[in-house]
């Protein structure tokens, strides 16, 4: 296994396009846990860590850019990320424990692709897009795209992320983020994203994504739909529950049967919707 | 097996010169080629903690660290933290307040507890939790370990 | 002047505190040797299969392998707790899913795991059971054709896969159901957990230019180790030395592990070999607490009088008996719980399964009846309309009672244990915060009793030419500070200074002989050894005072620092370093005391009690406690979370109050982690979950911010000092506690731990329809 440790994104393109079995090194606590386990050998590992452009969150007129290689201590901690973007910094501080957060990056969780992980629902409700670069050039993938299958994305083959984009909400955006456990800081059984606005306690824009449940973070669109117009409580938002909870595919597994997890959506909707009103007005 | 690199990594204030594989870890070096075994192995997967180091002051897992990544940070186990005749204030507190049972975990629960009492001196219980929730023990419960913590709050007041 | 054994109920620092901190305790696998290999193991991957063939060659072949082994380079000889079964890798056929199969010792770990991909094994598959109820069905595959063949120290019935069977009544439990006003019946569930220390097995083995082999090993048990090691490889305990280092955790499940294979390979190799698990082979191949299925049926007056409990478990031994029949003999002594009940039946069976062994945990043998009798018993309270607590006080055993089997209870305080808890002011405001409608709040309390003590035990303490003590037991502190008290125990005898006493490491070279780390067996069973043998130390110091001083024994009198002097006289005084000179240069010879004893079972009087298969007797001491908790629940996820805990603890006498609080805190975590979060989970024999990714076990934000640990003292009249084991109990009543709290709290009765978010909602969903 060779190691090397370019500076420039440049340079790790193309040694990725160069070596067909090669891999981008982040943070590495997935990747490393992976090697560790005889998992994964790849013939290169392409550590990040050296380029500076790929680090820090940046505010520009558009949004927030959140480079790949910037912790999820960094972004729990950015207060910029706020109102509509609330949700990823919520999910940020979900991650595992602090010495995990103090190393692992969003770039390479996503990358990773776990549908239970923090990060993929999050990013999916709050529409991020990601950056990627190959050698045939820079593109945008949104989130929705993004996520394939399990441990599967969007990524081609000698592309890396280079960065989440965040687009400014519409003012009075609210969001919220909850996980549901075994222990504190596991994986999700279930985790629900929540991007919104709401007059009062009626929603009017809504945007949802389920993790935990199908082999990608869920977002479906007739569910936000359903949600415009529905007041908090009513049977308008207990359908739309039950049409997000129809649209999951989850399996069972150590963490919780698949039935669980379909009423986890279905209960978890409403505290979701709730804790983003109640975020709105504090 | 590729063939070795050689590399240097500081630790614990000293250059060490070393020839490692690219998959092995910094716990693995630190372990079995410079004998600094206050780092323990206990899962290997980054879940328990007990591989705790710092790197550049900051909790890491070395079973999650590439030793060959790790040339550029400042690594401190807990043999570096203190002349071997000395003891740090909080070891002592967590000797006080009988904090170590079987003493696996303990390495890393000391270097959590020091960093997270030089950014915050006087931590609430909620915020000793927090931070010592990714290092497991078995044995305390964690309550005298938090008791620990919060004896050497008290005693540097 | 200040008291001879004052030390005794001081929290004196732990001895090896200090090290622990600095990172420079040394655990078995922080040591290395010149010319040292690394060993790895292969393990079966099928769970029931007879093996037909190996071939080793190409393992053999890789560059740096030292050694493949397979049964056909072992000797034919078993090993076990209680009946000789097991091989120490599988020989003809293997019996469970990560059976080691083969062991290789090469210059590297990654060369010893690429070996194993080499080494071919045939194997032809038979048909595997699982679960204890169809290993006991007639046609059942059956795991030990030759289980009546086994060398055995206990009995078995020799049934198909019933590795034992034991029936114990006392009074007439059929005759009285009609005379209760109220009977409640029900099954309950408890599945196989594990220990999870943090240290996983390991070992160190080297054989010396005389064919002498010495172990390091990480293990609660010294001298089974070193028989097990000699019997498996055919030598004597002569040629087999070994050695407990520090050690990361046991809890029961260090007591044998891979002392013997990597004893094997270094044999082999005439090199140093180390053998350290992973956690998940640790996870798949060493042992697991009991899967249990439990039905009771308890039954009662109006008034609250217990009148007669019927108990039937069956514990899913999986493929080895290991301590299966220790454990099912403890469950049957104690599956009444600690009340009087005129008329009790015990049934039980332990099983072989096609599954990881299980053997001793923390709790053993009764966690699981404890979790099935303290939920039965609220429910048996809240059907009468009593009190939970009341009920409970109204029947607890008293001192002077007798348990099943007419065994004695000298000192019982289980009804002051629960008092404790209901008088304590943060109890008495948890008990009515009830919470808000979504996330509603309960208390839930349980009591519990454990039996302890196990076997023998001795010291040998001598004085040292500068009067300091050196004791050694061959016992082992795996982190239950053993060491320090049982320092503070010799200290407190001879009146010396913590300082003074050197606490020998454990080394079967050195030691005298100490069974193991088990039962709750060290405050009690071996500080009795320590205590008798400085006896002897003192009668002897005296006795060549007196000869110095030229006057009689009786006018010699201890004095606190390690001295002595004539009685009446302060002047006249003696150091220990000078009377322990005296003997060794002068005359009347080293200063060494000496105690050997087996802490004696209790029998079963017939009289009594009526019983079938009980063999090892147990009783030796009885622990009790009572355990609270304050949880709330979440009505839409249904996730628990324990906002408080309580334990009382009767626990005789304290010796180090920051060490027995530490052992019950601990405990209670680990009563509280295992029935949240703990199960292990098989899928055809493949144990699903054998990572700490998939496991949990409780961190510091799942444990309760705070535990109110309450140490009840009235010193037990059989015990030097007073004290006996309390690490046992403090584990047991958490998981009924937490059930109760949830019914307390909604309504919701889960008979099956753990008591998973998943669990708990559906009960809830239940419970509303």
């Amino acid at each position: 296994m060779r190691y090397c440790c370019p500076t420039s994104i440049e340079e790790a393109v193309a040694i990725l396009n160069t070596d067909e079995d090669a891999r981008c090194l982040a943070g590495g606590a997935t990747l490393v846990a992976m090697l560790n386990a005889e998992l994964l050998s790849p013939s290169t590992l392409v550590s990040l860590r050296a380029i500076a452009d790929l680090d820090g969150i940046r505010h520009t007129d558009s949004g927030i850019t959140i480079g790949a290689m910037t912790r999820h201590a960094v972004v729990a901690n950015d207060q910029r990320l706020n109102n509509g973007l609330t949700v990823v910094r919520l999910a940020a501080q979900e991650i595992g424990h602090p010495a995990i957060r103090a190393v692992g990056t969003i770039g390479g969780a996503i990358a990773h692709a776990d549908p239970s992980a923090d990060y993929p629902t999050a990013l999916l409700a709050a529409n991020a897009e990601v950056e990627v670069i190959g050698s045939s050039g820079a593109r945008t993938v949104p989130a929705g795209d993004f996520f394939q299958d399990y441990f599967t994305t969007a990524l081609a083959h000698g592309e890396m992320i280079t960065s989440i984009h965040l687009a400014n909400a519409d003012p009075g955006t609210v969001s919220s983020y909850f996980k549901v456990a075994r222990s504190d800081g596991d994986f999700a059984i279930t985790s629900m994203a929540f991007c919104g606005n709401f007059d009062g306690s009626t929603c009017t824009a809504a945007r949802v994504a389920v993790g935990g449940c199908a082999s990608t973070p869920l977002n479906v669109t007739a569910v936000d739909k359903m949600l415009i117009g529905a007041e908090l409580g009513s049977d308008q938002v207990t359908m739309a529950a039950q049409a997000l909870a129809d649209a999951c595919d989850p399996i069972d597994d150590v963490r919780g049967s698949a039935d669980y997890r379909r009423l986890l959506v279905k209960r978890l909707l409403p505290r979701v919707l709730q804790r983003a009103i109640d975020q709105g007005s504090n | 097996m590729s063939k070795p690199q050689s590399i240097t990594l500081h630790i614990n204030d000293e250059d060490h010169d070393v020839r490692v594989q690219t998959q092995q870890t910094l716990l693995s070096v630190l372990r079995d080629q410079l004998y600094l075994t206050g780092t323990k192995l206990g899962c290997n997967q980054g879940v328990c903690g007990a591989c705790t180091v710092l790197r550049d002051g900051v909790p890491t897992r070395a079973c999650l660290t590439l030793a060959v990544d790790s040339t550029t940070f400042a690594i401190t186990t807990i043999e570096g933290i203190v002349p071997a005749d000395d003891l740090l204030p909080i070891q002592q507190a967590f000797i006080d307040a009988a904090a170590p049972q079987c003493g696996f975990c303990m390495s890393g629960m000391v270097l959590v507890a020091k960093s997270l009492l030089e950014s915050n001196p006087h931590p609430t219980r909620e915020e000793i939790r927090e931070a010592l929730s990714g290092n497991l023990c078995r044995c305390t419960g964690y309550t005298k370990i938090i008791e620990a913590i919060e004896l050497m709050s008290t005693r540097s007041a | 002047m200040k008291a001879l054994d004052g030390i005794i109920g001081q929290s004196v620092p732990k001895l090896e505190a200090r090290a622990k901190v600095t990172g420079t305790a040394v655990y078995t696998d922080d040591m290395f040797r010149p010319r040292m290999l690394t060993a790895a193991l292969l393990g079966s991957p099928y769970p029931h299969a007879r093996i037909l063939s190996y071939d080793t060659a190409a393992a053999l072949a890789l560059p740096g392998v030292k050694t493949v082994l397979t049964a056909e380079d072992l000797p034919p000889n078993l090993i076990g707790h209680t009946f000789r079964d097991e091989p120490i890798l599988a020989r003809s056929k293997v019996r469970y899913m990560g059976e080691p199969v083969a062991a290789v010792a090469a210059e590297s770990l990654d060369i010893a795991r690429a070996a194993l991909r080499l080494i071919e094994v045939e194997f032809e598959e038979l048909p595997a059971v699982f679960e204890a109820e169809d290993a006991m069905a007639e046609g059942a595959p059956i795991l030990h054709e030759d289980l009546g063949n086994y060398a055995r120290v206990v009995e078995s019935p020799f049934d198909g896969n019933v590795v034992a069977h034991i029936e114990l009544e006392t009074g007439n439990v059929d005759s009285v159901w009609e005379e209760c006003d109220v009977v409640v019946e029900n099954e309950y569930s408890i599945p196989a957990a594990q220990h999870l220390y943090m240290e996983t097995c390991s070992a160190l083995a080297e054989v010396d230019g005389t064919g002498k082999i010495t172990v390091w090993s990480s293990t609660q048990q010294l001298f089974g180790t070193q028989m097990a090691v000699a019997q498996a490889l055919g030598l004597p305990m002569s040629k087999v030395r070994c050695i407990a280092p520090s050690v990361g955790g046991g809890f029961g499940a260090k007591f044998i592990t891979i002392e013997p294979i990597t004893a094997a390979l270094a044999l082999k190799t005439r090199r140093p070999v180390k053998l350290v698990l992973s956690r998940d082979e640790d996870m798949i191949s060493m042992r697991s607490r009991h899967a249990a299925k439990i039905r009771m049926k308890t039954g009662a007056r109006k008034d609250g009088t217990l009148l007669a409990r019927d108990t039937e478990i069956v514990y899913n031994g999986g493929a080895y008996a290991d301590f299966s029949p220790v454990v099912l003999e403890a469950g049957m002594l104690l599956a009444a719980g600690p009340y009087r009940i005129p008329n009790a039946r015990n049934v039980g069976r332990a099983v072989y399964t096609n599954r990881l062994r299980a053997g001793a945990m923390r709790g053993f043998g009764v966690m699981q009846p404890m979790f099935a009798g303290e939920s039965q018993l609220d429910e048996l309270a809240d059907t009468l309309g009593i009190d939970r607590l009341d009920l409970r006080i109204k029947n607890a055993k008293q001192s002077g009672d007798k348990n099943m089997g007419s065994h004695y209870l000298p000192v019982c305080r289980v009804g002051d244990c629960l008092a404790s808890i209901r008088a304590h002011p943060a109890f008495i405001l948890a008990a009515a915060d009830k919470g808000v409608l979504g996330k509603r709040r309960g208390i839930g309390i349980s009591s519990v009793v454990q039996q302890s003590g196990l076997f023998s035990s001795s010291a040998n303490i001598r004085l040292a030419e500068d009067g300091t003590l050196i004791v050694s037991t061959g016992y082992i502190d795996i982190g239950t500070g053993s060491d320090t008290s049982l320092a503070q125990v010799a200290a407190a005898t001879l009146g010396v200074d913590i300082e003074a006493v050197n606490i020998v490491a454990p080394d079967t070279d050195g030691a005298v002989y100490d069974y193991g780390t088990a039962a709750d067996r060290g405050a009690h069973g071996v500080s009795e050894s320590v205590h008798r043998a400085a006896l002897e130390v003192k009668e002897r110091l005296i006795e060549l005072t007196a000869e110095i001083l030229e006057c009689a024994t009786a006018d010699v009198e201890l004095r606190p620092g390690g001295k002595l002097g004539l009685s009446g006289v302060p002047d006249i005084e003696l150091s220990f370093a000078d009377v322990a000179q005296r003997g060794l240069y002068v005359g009347g010879g080293p200063i060494i005391g000496q105690h050997a004893w087996y802490m004696q079972e209790q029998t079963i009087d017939p009289k009594h009690t009526r019983a079938l298969g009980f063999r090892m007797g147990g009783g030796v001491f009885y622990g009790f406690a009572a355990t609270a908790v304050h949880i709330e629940v979440d009505e839409t996820t249904g996730q628990i979370t324990v906002l408080e805990a309580w334990h009382a603890a009767d626990l005789g006498r304290v010796l180090n109050p920051n060490g027995a609080l530490g052992q019950l805190y601990g405990g209670v975590v680990q009563g509280i982690s295992g029935a949240l979060m703990e199960e292990l989970v098989w899928d055809s024999g493949q144990l699903v979950n054998p990572t700490l990714m998939d496991y949990k076990i409780a961190n510091s934000l799942d444990a309760p911010p705070e535990i109110h640990g309450i140490l009840l003292e009235n010193p037990d009249p059989d015990s030097p000092w007073g004290a006996r084991g309390m690490a046992e109990p403090c584990i047991i009543g958490a998981a009924p506690a937490i059930a109760n709290a949830l019914a307390d709290a909604t309504g919701v009765r889960i008979r099956t731990l753990p008591l998973t978010p998943e669990r708990v909602l559906m009960g809830l969903i239940a419970h509303e329809d």
